[in-house]
């Protein structure tokens, strides 16, 4: 599989979706279950709209967490996708 | 300790056009006559949410025999359910499908009996193959989750490569490659369904080679029949923890099988709330915790992990259902399985069968008809 680059635009692959309700809103829905969401995996996911690129993702976060390394924050979400993608519930748009 | 249902599985029919050799419905099926209206599932689609369940499937027999299909699914969606359809594809059109996916549709598992259209359609007792494969076509061309299940035994596993291969190609996320479990028709067909130890070796490590190579595009999940265990399946992750069964009556149940022990009542959905039912009825509580256990999974350290394996399965094959599950190779009754597995390892691969026991619809059922004589095999 091809890497995730800064200009890859991850979406939530299909049969995928956020929990929508307030008791579902860690879990990520998928065909067998559903999957936690840790961390910052669920602010990810839900930048992952098929539109924003991975370089525009880490802008934003970077925005909304100041105090953390921009570069750092790349490699977490170039990481956390990675996982996803091979879990087969991101894929690229 | 308390246990928050994590999915629904609502039998919404039992109704179905297939007649397949090893159907997990139950022996004694419900008639349409009987069957919950659409009021009442929207009900239970609410009342589960509310209790903290996530996912919804919808099956059967054939959830879209069901004229208000999309009512359903509707209903389930607007309650925040995740919504599954596990169906043959019998029902399904363009259009149909389109309006299933407006009306909140998550995702659809689409069972396969073979790659053989002669053989699929004998498993199934109806000629329904080709037009599976023409559904997944519709299916591949719309973003919706896709999952392609192929029940798989002794008479088809030769063709694991094949499947693979079509699941491959067809666009699906999922493959279920589930090896037949043995209660209701499938029992009653076990000695012609169960593969040999030598099948079942190169079936895993097919699925284990095709695991790593598609991993990222292809995502397999197998089931093992478990006569061939060591140990037995937490069956649905143990009675009453997880996972809950509507049948097309109302009458709620930890899964498919349990109906076939005798002795328990179980309620209905008519009569008392999903809640009432799930924390306090007699037949939930039966086998949760461990003090109903017998030796030796009292005393087993796996106790924890198998929950002494399934109680249907206990039940079916030694009359009591407090026993150990008789796959376990620690169980009193193991001999049991033994003399199965050792009675179909003597006799020839992907023998030939001529008296399979077909899946018949209830009786009064519209679709209650004998199933037609599926055309000989080329031998």
């Amino acid at each position: 599989m091809n890497q995730i680059v800064s200009a890859t635009v991850p979406r939530l692959g299909p049969g995928c979706r956020l929990g929508s309700s307030e008791s579902q809103k860690d879990m990520l829905l998928v065909p067998e279950g559903a999957l936690k969401m840790k961390g910052p995996a669920r602010v990810i996911l839900e930048l992952c709209d098929g539109q924003r690129t991975v370089g525009t993702i880490v802008d934003e976060l970077s925005r909304l967490f100041p105090s953390e390394n921009a570069a750092r924050i790349e490699s977490d979400v170039i990481g956390i996708l990675m996982r996803l993608r091979d879990r087969g519930v991101v894929e690229d748009a | 300790m308390k246990y928050t249902p994590q999915a629904l599985i609502a039998e919404v029919t039992h109704r179905c056009p297939l007649h397949c050799v090893y159907c997990s419905n139950p022996l004694e099926m419900q008639h349409r006559s009987g069957e919950l209206a659409t009021s009442d599932w929207i009900s239970i689609f609410n009342q589960a949410a509310a209790m903290g369940v996530l996912q919804l499937h919808l099956t059967g027999g054939e959830p879209m025999a069901r004229a208000d299909i999309l009512d359903l699914v509707s209903a389930g969606r607007k309650a925040d359910l995740y919504l599954n359809l596990i169906t043959s594809g019998v029902g399904l059109d363009e259009a149909r499908l389109d309006a299933l996916i407006a009306a909140g549709l998550d995702h659809i598992q689409l069972s396969f009996q073979d790659v053989e259209e002669s053989e699929a359609n004998e498993f199934a007792g109806t000629r329904a193959h080709a037009l599976k494969v023409r559904l997944a076509e519709i299916i591949r061309k719309r973003r919706i989750g896709f999952t392609i299940n192929i029940v798989v035994h002794r008479r088809n596993l030769a063709r694991l490569d094949e499947m693979i291969g079509f699941a491959e190609r067809s666009g699906a996320q999922r493959l279920e490659i589930a090896n037949v479990q043995y209660y209701g028709w499938a029992l009653r067909n076990r000695d012609a369904l169960l593969p040999t130890r030598d099948q079942l070796r190169r079936c895993v490590q097919t699925l284990e080679a095709a695991q790593e190579r598609l991993k990222g595009r292809l995502r397999i999940e197998f089931v093992l029949p478990d006569y061939y265990a060591k140990y037995p399946k937490p069956c649905m992750n143990g009675w009453g923890r997880q996972l809950m069964l509507i049948d097309p009556a109302g009458r709620v149940l930890p899964c498919h099988a349990a109906g076939v022990i005798p002795g328990i009542q179980f309620a209905n959905v008519r009569e008392q709330s999903l809640r009432w039912i799930w924390e306090e009825s007699p037949a939930f509580a039966r086998f949760r915790g461990e003090d109903w256990m017998p030796e030796p999974c009292r005393s087993c350290e796996r106790r924890e992990r198998d929950f002494g394996g399934c109680r249907c399965q206990a039940f079916l094959l030694t009359g009591d259902d407090k026993a150990t599950d008789p796959v376990c190779t620690l169980a009193p009754a193991h001999g049991i399985v033994e003399e199965v597995v050792q009675r179909v390892n003597a006799g020839r691969e992907g023998a030939s069968q001529s008296g399979w026991v077909y899946r018949i619809d209830p009786p009064m059922s519209r679709a209650a008809q004998p199933p037609p004589v599926p055309a000989p095999l080329p031998s």
